[in-house]
């Protein structure tokens, strides 16, 4: 399968299977709702029930969905793009300072906390001392770098990355020339740590969500998720493209991740062989 | 360097680490909290003083001898002590903490001292908001949370491995023409199952099970987490088996066993299960317990507020913490169960290692 079919097939069609999955799922219970009493404007006969699962309500909906996105998207790529940094730099200075590397490891062995256990830290220290707790997209972002784990995770791929890189007998070679082994390795360095990144892209949008959900302030996905499905279970509120929308979004955003990571490797394989 | 570090490093140190990295001891460490949450004391901690009280300390009450005429009490306090304290076994007591007026009324009479402080009981981490024994109440939470996460491993194992298996090596072969396509069905199945993230099947779980039974929170979270483990976490598990199995296959010697005649069913448990999956296994197993416990304090954390709400666990004991933040101690639960899940995570990567 080709690039482009690959992409249609698993990334687009795949994430659209499984947002009609929820679609029909989310449709039975409305229909359900309407049987008990709660009246629809589209409840009245039975070609308007279908053509509800078929076709949205409004357009206007994906203005309200895109504002949503967009903080979502927001905390993902830049908590994605700060804890790259954070552990790109610490495993180098991890590598190079034998000294540092226990007190790397042990600081980043703190940060596998979970978001909760992030938010209830900076929960504590504002009811402690008396202060609302701030609803920013900040802190979100700052629970997603520093509580999810994935930094200790990045940090020891990328120290182990250096290591089995720094081994190769090319670089080796280069350093007798008088190369520095940065330099003869770079092109390798860049290439391997870009794919470990884009592999981690998925775990940060489950984190970014898990963050709103905690912040009543951040209006993500998260958090209007969490929200939709309390006001169709609660008030019985007809949510049916929203959810459709969101869960088609998520699914589609991991799987063109894991998609670009294939074809970055595909891509570098080929490179290796010719 | 590293094959050197290996060669020099001290025996003693090698068990060691062994030791501390040995299933068995994980197994025996998780099962004695277990049992000892079955404790009658701990099972039932007794409240004595209705308030916070900070680790390292003592509840206490105050007494008072029956004989109080005798004392040298103005009439008005004894009257007062007669009527407020309850007389226990030849003296009045008083537990502190029901209410705050009485409170400082008592605290008066003890600072004229009219009435005696006795300790009751120690509590190595303090009480919660109700004055019980919050060591009682972590070893009952980390016990329901454990239980609950090992019904999730077991179901998802159940349900996982077979799927697993199925798609790694039974479906995996071009003959019979229609095993290629069963396979891609259940593929498909599953990896869209795993592909969506945890928390929209928990809450498509939750949505569909409010309006097709009634029923209370805690029945409603069990089955939430039966449905996630035979949906969500067996998908995920027939994921990293499937995975495991394919490169397995690589390696050719489950052809040949099949090549030798030997049973497919004794393939699938001598050479597949017992000789190469069992660790990863394990590995899976932990990181789905890790999981179920973080999926449990997320769905009982009050703003999202789907999970349990009267059953101990890990999730309500952080609720009280966000309900009454004005003591420290409740802060412990939330450490706790931070510590616990970081200890499997760490075992799980070492395993897998």
């Amino acid at each position: 399968m080709n690039s482009f079919k690959k992409f249609i097939f698993n990334v687009f069609l795949g994430s659209l299977m499984i947002g009609i999955i929820f679609r029909i799922i989310i449709w039975l219970i409305l229909i359900k709702f309407s049987n008990e009493g709660i009246h629809y404007p589209w409840s009245s006969t039975t070609a308007e029930i279908f053509n509800r699962l078929l076709f949205f309500e409004s357009t206007s909906i994906f203005n309200h969905y895109i504002s949503f996105l967009t903080v979502t998207l927001k905390i993902t790529l830049i908590s994605w793009l700060l804890c790259l940094t954070i552990a790109a730099i610490l495993s180098v200075l991890s590598y190079n300072y034998l000294s540092l590397k226990k007190i790397i490891n042990i600081i980043i062995s703190l940060t596998n906390i979970h978001i909760f256990g992030g938010f209830l830290i900076i929960y504590f220290i504002h009811v402690k001392n008396d202060m609302p707790i701030p609803q920013s997209s900040f802190l979100a972002i700052i629970l997603v770098i520093f509580c999810n784990g994935t930094l200790k995770t990045l940090v020891d791929k990328f120290t182990s990355l250096l290591n089995s890189i720094f081994n190769q007998q090319y670089v080796h070679f280069a350093k007798s020339q008088g190369i520095s082994k940065w330099i003869s390795a770079s092109r390798q360095i860049k290439f391997d740590l870009f794919e470990t990144a884009i592999e981690f892209l998925p775990f940060f949008l489950i984190n970014s969500i898990i963050a709103e959900l905690a912040f009543d302030g951040v209006k993500g996905l998260g958090s209007e998720m969490l929200n939709t499905f309390k006001a169709t279970a609660d008030q019985g509120y007809d949510r049916l493209d929203v959810i459709f929308l969101m869960i088609f979004s998520f699914v589609f955003i991991s799987r063109f991740a894991s998609f670009l990571y294939d074809e970055f490797k595909n891509n570098i394989k080929k490179s290796n062989v010719s | 360097m590293m094959n050197l570090k290996i060669i020099l490093r001290n025996p003693m140190s090698v068990k060691i680490q062994n030791f501390l990295h040995s299933p068995i001891l994980l197994l025996g460490l998780l099962l004695t909290i277990i049992s000892i949450s079955y404790y009658p004391n701990i099972e039932n901690p007794k409240t004595t003083n209705y308030s916070y009280i900070n680790a390292f300390s003592y509840s206490y009450k105050f007494v008072v001898d029956e004989n109080l005429d005798e004392k040298k009490i103005r009439r008005k306090d004894k009257k007062w002590i007669k009527d407020h304290f309850t007389l226990v076994e030849n003296q009045y007591e008083y537990y502190p903490g029901r209410d705050q007026k009485l409170q400082n009324k008592v605290d008066k009479l003890f600072n004229k001292k009219y009435i005696n402080r006795l300790n009751v009981n120690f509590h190595l981490l303090g009480t919660d908001s109700q004055g019980r024994d919050l060591l009682s109440l972590l070893l009952v939470a980390t016990r329901n949370n454990l239980l609950l996460a090992f019904m999730t491993v077991i179901l998802s194992i159940c349900f996982g491995t077979t799927l697993g298996i199925l798609t790694g090596y039974f479906l995996n072969r071009d003959e019979p023409l229609y095993f290629r396509s069963i396979q891609k069905f259940i593929i498909t199945i599953t990896n869209g199952i795993s592909d969506t993230p945890m928390l929209a099947w928990a809450f498509l779980i939750w949505l569909s099970q409010q309006i097709l039974f009634e029923s209370t929170a805690e029945i409603r979270t069990i089955y939430m987490f039966i449905l996630m483990a035979i949906t969500y976490y067996s998908s995920i598990l027939s994921k990293g088996i499937r995975n495991h199995l394919y490169e397995l296959n690589k390696r050719e010697f489950l052809s040949s066993a099949e090549m030798l005649g030997v049973n497919k069913f004794v393939i699938i448990y001598r050479h597949i299960i017992k000789s190469n999956l069992k660790n990863r296994l394990f590995s899976l197993s932990i990181m789905i317990i890790t999981q179920a416990i973080f999926l449990e304090i997320t769905l009982s954390f009050k703003p999202i507020g789907i999970g349990f709400t009267n059953t101990l666990t890990y999730g309500t004991l952080i609720n009280s913490l966000l309900a009454n933040s004005y003591s420290m101690n409740m802060i412990i639960p939330a450490l706790f169960s931070l510590l616990l899940c970081n200890y499997l995570t760490y075992f799980s990567s070492k395993i897998n290692k």
